[in-house]
């Protein structure tokens, strides 16, 4: 049953994590072109570095849009159909959802070994100043990690009801309120940025997007 | 010779020695008409700049700031003056005394030509800040605040410590984005000197930010085999393989000192020096007649080895945050993971 599930899935999600694939190719060539210098002086190293560092945004953003589109694409033949093909399959539903996630895994595979890929090329073709290190395998690791972890957010997300997405809303919509409250009560606290920070500092879930993701450091 | 006869002898002879001279004195008329007629025209040029500066300026104070400005652009020159003003305040944490009066003419660009004769009024020693039509009340006050650092600049006193600060410096605190570039820097240098410091060695760091001052610098930073690698890449001719050891060492000799560390690196300690040193540094630092050591250790009030130590500290503390996945982040990543998993395989959408 798991490969008719992720046959179906593959088929879905092809054209898309195609796409995703080489972009993810080709994030790590792109951003080491500020490296590509012939002769570097050491007063171009803290150039170099703040130029690598602007596409830390790029590789976090482009982890959670991976993991995104993966698992919308998991979920999207069920919610076209309402879920009632998987609903009457003779398997428990924690199960059925396993099977779902795991063929998500797979394909997933995809964009991460392209990444991975991409990052040897560009550790092996840039010119890295004295004094610093290329960190290709970190680096993927380290977006593989955030991808499988964005795919599992969203997945869980996907596979919810329209009542888990209510509830959702609802506590994003507490934390607005309560910041406009606190504004108009003349109050000074920073409700959403406290909240954000519980979210993206660790033990958050999206601490792993922060900071800096370059592929040449010190 | 009889009396009579010696008065008028000596009459005359004084009349010689006042009257000889009175040919080369004489003028013609027509001479003296023409010169009458210069010194006039002199005069009224006097009078017309005059009144052409007294009605064009106003004066502008502001804190210690003097600023000399034509009459319409003094609403202007007020606001910008005033933010200046608040700025290096909260730049030197209120201790402006050092400062002095700060005098200055501000004029437009356009009418800079005229900057020549308003020098003859007020002399060499006010500055003429040039103003162009664009420029905000934002860009005045900030060109106002760099004029501030230039006047500070020029009121050290040593010699020896304007050489080392190289060109005015800004007296905000370090930023964590500029200990971060000076660690990148320390980091990835390919000077022995240098990894030395970064290594924790001081004294090393005395002498890359050239705060150990010694008659030949360029000697001291580099070794020999580093000047060869470095400058013999640069094709200077004296550091080749070929040439002798003398050679390259007579021509590091001869050159300006060359630091290996930038002017950036030596500002941070001076600012440094002026953020842990509390009410009056600034006057300490520019009052300092010796050596950069002993400015900054007036400035800072502390032994420089303390100063330069809580420099290193500083740059240490501010490594960047690494690409690597620490293990901290990498378990909590999976722990989520997980309970995204069991959170999705739950079978809610059997219950209503």
């Amino acid at each position: 049953m798991f490969v008719e599930v992720l046959r179906s899935q593959w088929k879905a999600s092809l054209v898309t994590m195609s796409i995703v694939a080489v972009a993810a190719f080709a994030l790590p060539l792109v951003s080491v072109q500020p490296a590509g210098e012939a002769s570097l002086s050491v007063y171009n190293t803290v150039f170099i570095m703040e130029e690598l560092a602007r596409y830390s945004q790029w590789f976090g953003g482009l982890a959670l849009a991976t993991g995104l589109l993966a698992a919308v694409i998991a979920w999207g033949n069920d919610h076209r159909v309402k879920h009632v093909y998987p609903l009457i399959l003779p398997v428990p539903r924690w199960y059925y959802a396993l099977l779902r996630f795991t063929a998500g895994l797979v394909i997933l595979t995809l964009p991460l070994a392209a990444l991975w890929v991409g990052s040897m090329i560009a550790a092996f073709a840039a010119t890295v100043p004295v004094g610093l290190s290329t960190y290709p395998h970190a680096l993927s690791l380290r977006f593989a990690i955030a991808s499988l972890l964005a795919y599992s957010i969203f997945f869980a997300i996907s596979a919810s009801t329209t009542r888990t997405a209510a509830y959702v809303l609802v506590i994003a919509g507490i934390v607005v309120v309560g910041q406009v409250g606190v504004g108009i009560l003349g109050v000074d606290a920073d409700v959403m940025g406290e909240f954000f920070r519980r979210l993206t500092v660790w033990p958050g879930p999206f601490e792993i997007f922060t900071g800096r993701w370059v592929l040449i450091d010190v | 010779m009889s009396r009579q006869g010696a008065v008028v002898l000596g009459l005359a002879v004084m009349g010689g020695i006042f009257v000889a001279p009175a040919p080369l004195l004489a003028q013609s008329q027509v001479e003296l008409e023409a010169r009458v007629r210069r010194l006039e025209a002199r005069l009224e040029q006097a009078r017309l700049r005059a009144p052409q500066f007294n009605a064009q300026l106003d004066t502008v104070r502001s804190g210690q700031f003097t600023l000399l400005t034509p009459r319409q652009d003094v609403e202007r020159i007020t606001e910008a003056a005033q933010a200046a003003w608040r700025e290096i305040r909260t730049l030197l944490r209120g201790d402006t005394n050092a400062l002095g009066s700060m005098t200055a003419a501000i004029l437009q660009v356009d009418r800079l030509a005229s900057a020549s004769q308003l020098r003859n009024v007020l002399g060499e020693s006010v500055p003429i800040i040039g103003l162009a039509g664009w420029e905000t009340r934002d860009d005045l006050a900030h060109r106002l605040v760099e004029h501030t650092a230039a006047h500070v600049f020029d009121s050290v006193v040593s010699p020896g410590v304007r050489e080392w600060l190289s060109r005015p410096a800004t007296f905000d605190s370090v930023t964590a984005r500029e200990w971060t570039a000076t660690y990148v820097r320390l980091a990835s240098t390919r000077h022995a000197r240098v990894r030395d410091c970064y290594a924790g060695v001081i004294d090393s760091c005395k002498t890359v930010l050239w705060i150990a001052t010694t008659a030949e610098p360029n000697l001291e930073w580099y070794p020999l085999d580093e000047a060869r690698a470095v400058w013999g890449e640069s094709r200077v001719p004296s550091c080749q393989p070929w040439r002798t050891d003398a050679e390259c060492r007579a021509w590091l000799r001869d050159q300006q000192p060359l630091p290996p560390l930038d002017m950036s690196a030596r500002h941070e300690v001076f600012r440094l020096a002026l953020a842990v040193g509390g009410d009056g540094a600034l006057g300490r630092f520019t009052a300092a007649d010796g050596s950069v050591a002993a400015a900054l250790e007036a400035a800072a009030d502390m032994p420089i080895d303390s100063l330069v130590a809580h420099w290193h500290r500083g740059v240490v503390e501010h490594r960047p945050k690494a690409t690597a996945l620490t293990r901290h982040s990498a378990w909590a990543a999976v722990t989520w993971l997980v309970l995204m998993t069991l959170a999705a395989s739950r079978s809610s959408r059997w219950r209503s």
